[in-house]
């Protein structure tokens, strides 16, 4: 497409919103124009072309770097066309949004009017969007912590299955211990069981360097099996028409963080592993690792950092986080293992993952795809849109946010100044 | 003349709220955002339905659809009736508690097991609001009915009717053919028990039949469900049960194809294939969801446990022969009627698992004895 | 002998789709973008196929729509790959999740039924006289579906076009060197471009079989992870045809055996894991890392002036 032309290369590039990435970037290989290194890898992705893209340098600049930028006030300017853009993602998917339910016969003021109060518009709705936003959490942080290496953790469904059934294990045999005990040894076997199912992709494809998003995918299929073979046979509760285990010890259960809801302190749990992973990321040596292994693999194997160990490291983290949402699960919102419980939190994560670049803003967009679940509930009713409808949007808002550069070239489309500002600093590079 | 009095009653009750709650209903509807202000105005004048369906969502041509009939006989009446499809088990509580917040429903209709968990728990917290869950049992709570419509009885029905074509059902093709077959869409309890039933069914009125018995492992994989079809007719079977929802399609479609028999299930399906599938097992789960619902608009539910078995109601069961262009012996529908007796009569309850098969049969023979 | 030709036709008939679907992995992997869209792309294919069919009433107007339907989905990913510089992994799942979502809901807006379309014309088996009368191999090869017998031309056609061919060298070059490539005075974009074609053509046949081969309609989401057997399958072949058919054969003939086998055993969990424990372990243990993937996959490639 003539659109790609190599002059505007610095307008903005796509998994440029932490500065290892980019650096990655910029000094590639001299001569060679692929710059992500790695067999097959995912390149550091998510987010959208933030100020650092446009500056002159063309480089690398990190906040603090912006700060330095010589005139703060166009790196601030630039920063918000970073929010712009990704706003503008998200306005671009409504619209399309809207014209599929136009297509589909429907008003889209109303449809949208109706997601809009079915997220927030009632205290249920709010509930419920918070309800929907936990697991999408965790998740989230799972996926977006292996991305930070420039793996691609598809097996969080499985993990958090896996998650699931160990903390069931614990919540429902383990009797006797009082509360306070008793909950923190349920998350640590979710833990425990989700990081267990994250270790073997990373090991074989370390070992025998196989497909790591392959075999996670095979990993998913039979974790799933597996939790339907114990919830319908080992663990099932007696004289159920449904393949469900018994109901945990009381103990093991978290108490409602709002009564008539199924709001948990998961969702608090869940803001504090978020901080705790961007503070890891941020100021620690083992995320500073993280981000060179996942910046460029063979360069910081020459620099001394041990690839293999970190990227076993991040994928047990990664379990980690997918183990925590398969278990706050089972103890909050359902307080037993259920067959089939999660329809698919596991993909969503990566959604969530990637509107979130960093730990933090992951929090965010859980929330934001949180209340499109709760808000495409209330579709169902009123309208003869199909409920998929929110599937079709996700997959659109996906596409658009994977995309960070259509919706800023539809941006700079019109803001011509500053694009030829741009072009003529790249030319200069 | 229950169905009757029934459709009276319908007729009455759907007059009274065209006269009076009509107005109220539209303007509810319209004004979707402002569904929390408008819950105290509107509760006294409760005539709406609420439908919730199981994870598997409207479309499976089977459980959620046969409910929903119900439905939509309502609706024809002149009912106001919203439906909601939760894709998750955990958002069923969220879409309980908006319906039963906004107060105008005189009954919240869940379809299918998962749902009681939730059911139980928001129930308490709207003890006025009438509640009906198909398949699963809430136990003794007051706003609360719990319909089972026994699953067995069905089953063992048309793995009778099965049998009893294989045997003397003078289909073309059978030569040969001593095995029947039915494919289930996921291995859960609820589908096991059904191809359990089925099992004892086929084989207590032809003791020499085999039973073919396989899982799709999703509900909307109709391929693999025309797949495995395929495979027990290659293996001999001659007519194939589907109770795979979405999945069943695919079977329905291998025997078309083969020029082999299939039976549907939940549903009369037999126009699908008028020439290949010889029948349709159904459960009055429409008619409970529809009965239930004008209860409640009459002012007369009431709550707690109700199982339906043959035993209590002998159309409990039933197989759909109609839309079809398969010709059913006499001696088969007479055997039929026995059968039907002998489930009323329910001396010996029917296994839910299949280790329970050859125990039941050594127990109750079969029908030639 | 009668079981051994029943599992053999059931190999055959799971095999074809995903045959189909893992060819068009390859290519495209091979030119440089990664097959994770492929579940997204076949499903669009199956939706095409039942769509063209009942719009015209002929099954192969169906064929040829699966394969447009297919081909249009998959250059809007490949677009936002190549000139929008996408991420791939995350755009393949962002246009898998689309397509389960638009295809259900565009079947209530065409058909109005939730999550199934009306039944449509299907594509005939194709019986070949003489063959059909051997004793064995008859029953195996002499009655099948015309995508089953089309498989063995197409694929033959694919091993010429990707090894022997200018074409397929400069698509494994876009893949491996991209820079080589551009160096020759060679758009890599456009040997993408024309791979992604290709491989939606051939996604859109595996879906046009499940669809209106195998039955004659469509229901949500029923390509059921197919398209990630694909990629597994092409994984597993080394990105190389005859290995990528090799796996997909494989998992067709675990599944097959996997369904027969339910029959007999009592825990069918784990019997329905067979075919992803057997890509795992046949995975992990055989493919070396010799095998590797093309070089510059699922990398974004700026052109060179």
């Amino acid at each position: 497409m003539p659109e790609t032309k190599g002059p505007r290369q610095t307008e903005g590039r796509p998994g440029a919103h932490e500065a290892p990435s980019m650096g990655s970037q910029a000094h590639g290989q001299p001569g060679s124009p692929c710059m992500q290194p790695g067999a097959h890898e995912t390149p550091p992705m998510g987010g959208f072309p933030h100020a650092g893209d446009l500056l002159p340098s063309g480089g690398r600049p990190k906040a603090r770097d912006l700060l330095k930028a010589r005139d703060l006030l166009k790196a601030r300017a630039l920063l918000s066309k970073g929010w712009l853009t990704t706003m503008l993602s998200l306005a671009i998917a409504l619209l399309m949004g809207a014209v599929f339910i136009l297509f589909g016969g429907n008003n889209p003021i109303e449809i949208y009017g109706k997601l809009f109060s079915g997220a927030l518009g009632s205290r249920t709705g709010i509930m419920q969007t918070l309800l929907q936003a936990t697991p999408l959490l965790f998740c989230g942080l799972a996926v977006s912590v292996s991305m930070k290496a420039g793996l691609l953790n598809l097996g969080v469904e499985g993990q958090l299955y896996m998650g699931a059934l160990a903390a069931a294990l614990v919540g429902i045999y383990v009797k006797g211990l009082p509360a306070f005990l008793h909950i923190p040894l349920c998350m640590l076997f979710a833990m425990a069981g989700g990081a267990a199912w994250a270790f073997l992709p990373v090991w074989l494809k370390i070992k025998r360097g196989t497909h790591e998003v392959v075999t996670a995918l095979m990993m998913n299929y039979i974790a799933i099996l597996f939790v339907d073979y114990m919830t319908n046979y080992p663990l099932r509760t007696k004289n159920a028409t449904v393949a469900q285990s018994d109901v945990l010890q009381a103990t093991a259960m978290l108490p409602k963080l709002v009564a008539r809801s199924q709001v948990t302190p998961a969702i608090i749990v869940g803001m504090v592993l978020a901080v705790v992973l961007w503070f890891m990321l941020r100021s620690t040596t083992l995320g500073y690792q993280i981000t060179l292994v996942g910046s460029n693999r063979s360069a910081s194997a020459a620099t001394g950092v041990p690839v293999s160990r970190i990227m076993v490291i991040t994928m047990l983290i990664s379990g980690v986080c997918a183990g925590l949402a398969g278990g706050m699960e089972v103890m909050g919102t359902h307080g037993r293992l259920i067959q089939g419980f999660s329809p698919g939190y596991g993909f969503d994560g990566i959604a969530v993952a990637v509107l979130g670049a960093s730990p933090l803003s992951v929090i965010v967009s859980a929330l934001l795809f949180g209340a499109l679940r709760a808000g495409g509930m209330a579709l169902s009713y009123g309208t003869n849109m199909s409920v998929k409808f929110i599937n079709a949007l996700q997959g659109v808002i996906i596409l658009l946010i994977a995309a960070p550069m259509l919706s800023y070239r539809i941006l700079t489309a019109f803001d011509r100044p500053l694009r030829r500002m741009s072009r003529k600093n790249s030319e200069g590079v | 003349m229950k169905r009757k009095l029934t459709t009276v009653l319908a007729f009455g009750v759907v007059c009274a709220y065209a006269l009076t709650g009509c107005g109220s209903g539209t303007s509810a509807t319209t004004a979707a955002p402002a569904t929390t202000v408008g819950a105290t105005e509107a509760a006294p004048a409760a005539g709406k339905i609420a439908f919730v369906t199981g994870t598997g969502g409207l479309g499976d041509k089977s459980f959620n659809d046969l409910g929903y009939e119900g439905i939509k006989r309502l609706m024809a009446a002149g009912v106001t009736c919203d439906v909601a499809e939760p894709s998750a088990i955990a958002e069923m509580e969220g879409i309980l508690r908006n319906f039963s917040e906004k107060g105008e429903y005189a009954l919240i209709v869940g379809m299918g097991g998962d749902m009681v968990d939730s059911m139980v728990k928001v129930a308490a917290d709207y003890p006025d609001q009438n509640y009906l869950v198909i398949d699963g049992s809430a136990g003794d709570v007051k706003n609360i009915r719990s319909v089972i419509i026994n699953q067995e009885d069905t089953a063992f029905l048309v793995g009778a009717y099965a049998g009893l074509m294989a045997l003397e059902g003078n289909l073309p093709g059978a030569d040969g053919r001593t095995s029947i077959g039915v494919v289930g869409g996921m291995d859960i309890p609820l589908i096991r028990g059904i191809q359990t039933a089925y099992e004892c069914g086929a084989r207590y009125v032809n003791p020499g039949l085999t039973v073919q018995k396989a899982f799709v492992g999703g509900w909307s994989d109709p391929a693999t469900g025309s797949e495995l079809a395929t495979g027990m007719f290659e293996n001999g079977a001659l007519i194939v049960f589907q109770a795979a929802g979405g999945s069943g399609m695919g079977v329905l479609e291998a025997a078309q194809k083969t020029g082999l028999y299939a039976i549907g299930y939940d549903g009369n399906q037999n126009g699908i294939a008028p020439d290949n599938i010889i029948g349709s097992g159904v459960r009055g789960l429409d008619a409970e969801v529809e009965n239930a619902s004008l209860d409640a608009l009459a002012g007369k539910f009431v709550g707690g446990d109700i199982s339906i078995t043959m035993k209590d109601e002998n159309t409990a069961a039933q197989i759909a022969l109609t839309e079809n262009n398969i010709e059913v012996p006499q001696t088969v529908l007479d055997k039929l009627e026995k059968i039907k007796a002998f489930l009323v009569e329910a001396k010996v309850a029917i296994p839910t698992e299949p280790e329970g098969i050859e125990a039941y049969l050594a127990e109750v023979g079969s029908l030639a004895d | 002998m009668d079981t051994v030709i029943s599992i053999l036709n059931s190999t055959l008939r799971l095999t074809t789709p995903i045959a189909y679907v893992t060819l068009g992995a390859v290519v495209l992997e091979k030119s440089g973008l990664n097959a994770l869209s492929m579940e997204g792309v076949m499903l669009s294919g199956a939706f095409g196929a039942v769509l063209g069919s009942w719009a015209t009433g002929s099954a192969w107007f169906g064929v040829l729509a699966a394969m447009g339907c297919a081909i249009l989905v998959s250059l809007l990913r490949s677009y936002l790959a190549i000139a929008h510089q996408a991420n791939q992994t995350v755009s393949g799942v962002g246009l898998n999740i689309l397509a389960g979502g638009a295809t259900a809901m565009l079947v209530k807006v065409i058909w109005g039924m939730d999550g199934r379309s009306d039944q449509v014309v299907a594509l005939g088996d194709w019986t070949i006289p003489y063959v059909a009368d051997i004793p064995v191999v008859g029953k195996l090869l002499g009655q099948q579906n015309p995508l089953v017998y089309l498989l063995v031309p197409i694929a033959l056609w694919m091993i010429l076009l990707l090894n022997k061919t200018a074409f397929g060298l400069r698509v494994a070059a876009a893949g491996e060197h991209p820079e080589v490539l551009s160096s020759l005075g060679l758009r890599v974009s456009r040997y993408r471009y024309l791979s992604t074609i290709l491989s939606g053509a051939l996604s859109g046949l595996g879906g046009a079989y499940l669809s209106i081969g195998q039955l004659s309609f469509f229901n949500q989401d029923m390509t059921s992870g197919r398209g990630f057997m694909a990629l597994a399958a092409c994984v597993f072949g080394g990105w190389r045809v005859g290995g990528a058919l090799a796996g997909s054969l494989l998992f067709g003939f675990a599944n097959a055996l996997q369904l027969r086998l339910q029959t007999t055993v009592r825990y069918t969990q784990f019997v329905q894991m067979i075919p992803y424990v057997v890509t795992l372990v046949v995975l992990s243990g055989f493919i070396k890392r010799a095998n590797a993937a093309p070089a510059a996959g699922g990398k974004p490639y700026q052109e060179q002036e």
